[in-house]
């Protein structure tokens, strides 16, 4: 007697995954906000967004969601927060103890990512992983109006060998959470837009706060978040702590639901 | 400011003194958005170049925006153009008041630095100018701390215990420089509005004696010691200062 059922054969399996990804991708295709990235500061951005009823997109260029908060630093696990943001640890569930300095609290990076993974999905946030941003869909020459994506494979190969056009996703609002990189940021720098200058050297006690009060729209329809911040405003690094990025993650939550309010073509449910 | 006002009648005699809250918000004579559009172009981004004109981008304008439309804080650690801030505020200035009877100060949150002939930016505490501009960020940022707070940071270059060594180190050497929200934050500025008042007045602001208030202090421990311990003011500032307020009482 198998374990497994019998009846389930490879066309079947090939079958629901086609299905279930095309009929996704079809509601995808329009949406209220991509997010790209799936690091802390994207995940908890989706998260608040999708508690609020909007629809929200991650696209994460790998195979997998929480950027750099899988691991604390140089190689370590214990990932380290700052007052005030352990209350953004309560609020996900995530057990932490503090440390000998007071108000700086640690837990195991693996943990506290898996749980904020979790807890995005939970929300109904939807995920393309894999998945790249080309480029960014610019409408009346100002605004942002969604993203134009390929298969992260597809650039790993020469162009001659994979000469594949990308696709749009249209959305009312883009948040940029793509970390150091600000993938958005630069297709808009590549246009003579604006000028990033890059994020300045470590400064733990200013940046967080820089970074979080920084957090905000960029370019109309744009938004940046987390690690983007500082690379879009040359803020100061601030290493190992993730404090930074959640609150970061949910001002843009903030921000976004108060775009959606403003703009009369835009509703949130 | 009640307290820095009282300080400066107690010294100079009886002047007429007014306080104006926020008074970039309350004063936009170009408008929100050009104030803004000034302030994000006025930021420091390299401080080895000296900041040319350029066109700041949306997100730097709206940035502005919030801070003085008091729904974002200003950031700790940018660093501003002094000289621009400082021809913002004068050009907002009404010209009913620009006359020699009138002095202006203006007190920031922001960080303020000017371009130096070694050819790099340097925080301020203050710029004397017309009006002149006194840093609160600039007390705590550009005066330098014990020279031991930094050679212990360096010990451990490893970052995540910078982090906590940062944290570590102020508390040890708490008292041996002013920090944001330090106490003795209003005495210092006083100290520092003085130096402004004289600037306007004799275009000599700074004393070479380091107990005096009039010092211009480039460590922490100078300000410590100009500011907030005795002597007061040097014999010179002293005499200067008595024979201002006989005039004017």
């Amino acid at each position: 007697m198998p374990i497994f059922s019998p009846e389930v054969g490879e066309k079947d399996v090939t079958r629901a995954i086609m299905k279930n990804f095309s009929e996704q991708f079809m509601k995808l295709a329009e949406t209220d906000v991509i997010i790209v990235g799936g690091g802390p500061s994207g995940l908890m951005a989706g998260r608040d967004l999708c508690r609020k009823g909007v629809d929200v997109l991650i696209i994460e260029q790998n195979n997998y969601l929480g950027g750099g908060f899988w691991i604390g630093g140089y190689l370590m696990n214990p990932a380290t927060f700052r007052h005030p943001s352990e209350a953004v640890l309560d609020e996900l569930g995530i057990k932490y103890t503090e440390s000998d300095t007071k108000n700086l609290f640690v837990t195991p990076a693996p943990y506290a990512c898996s749980k904020l993974i979790a807890s995005a999905c939970e929300a109904g946030v939807k995920i393309l992983n894999m998945t790249q941003l080309d480029d960014l869909v610019i409408r009346d020459g100002n605004r942002i109006g969604g993203v134009v994506v390929n298969w992260t494979p597809v650039s790993a190969l020469p162009r001659n060998v994979t000469c594949v056009d990308p696709i749009a996703l249209e959305s009312k609002l883009v948040l940029d959470a793509s970390g150091h990189d600000a993938v958005a940021i630069r297709r808009l720098e590549e246009r003579g837009i604006l000028k990033v200058p890059g994020m300045a050297g470590m400064w733990v006690e200013r940046a967080e706060d820089a970074i979080v009060e920084h957090t905000g729209e960029a370019y109309p329809g744009l938004i940046v978040s987390g690690m983007a911040v500082a690379e879009v405003y040359g803020l100061p690094r601030m290493g190992p702590t993730f404090g930074g990025m959640l609150l970061s993650g949910k001002k843009a939550a903030e921000v976004i639901l108060e775009k959606l309010k403003e703009a009369p073509s835009i509703s949130v449910r | 400011m009640g307290e820095i006002s009282k300080f400066l009648t107690e010294k100079l005699g009886d002047l007429e003194i007014t306080v104006r809250q926020d008074y970039l918000i309350h004063n936009l004579g170009a408008g929100l958005e050009e104030v803004s559009r000034k302030l994000a172009s006025y930021r420091v981004k390299d401080l080895m170049r000296k900041l040319e004109p350029s066109d700041p981008f949306y997100g730097e304008i709206e940035y502005e925006k919030r801070v003085l439309e008091g729904r974002s804080r200003v950031s700790q650690g940018l660093m501003y153009d002094g000289f621009r801030f400082i021809s913002l505020l004068g050009n907002l200035r009404d010209n009913n008041e620009v006359t020699t009877d009138n002095i202006h100060i203006a007190y920031s949150g922001r960080l303020l630095g000017t371009y130096d002939t070694d050819r790099r930016y340097h925080a301020r505490v203050i710029i004397c100018s017309f009006p002149s501009l006194i840093s609160t960020s600039g007390i705590v940022e550009a005066p330098a701390k014990p020279r031991e707070f930094y050679l212990r940071l360096q010990e451990n270059p490893h970052p995540l215990n910078q982090v906590l060594q940062w944290e570590e180190l102020k508390k040890e050497m708490k008292g041996s420089f002013i920090d944001f929200d330090d106490d003795r934050m209003t005495e210092v500025l006083k100290g520092y509005t003085l130096q402004a008042m004289l600037y306007s007045l004799f275009e000599t602001p700074f004393c070479e004696v380091g107990t005096c208030r009039l010092f211009n202090a480039h460590w922490q421990s100078e300000i410590l010691s100009s500011q907030l311990t005795d002597p007061e003011f040097c014999k010179y500032h002293e005499d200067l200062i008595r024979g201002l307020k006989q005039r004017w009482s």
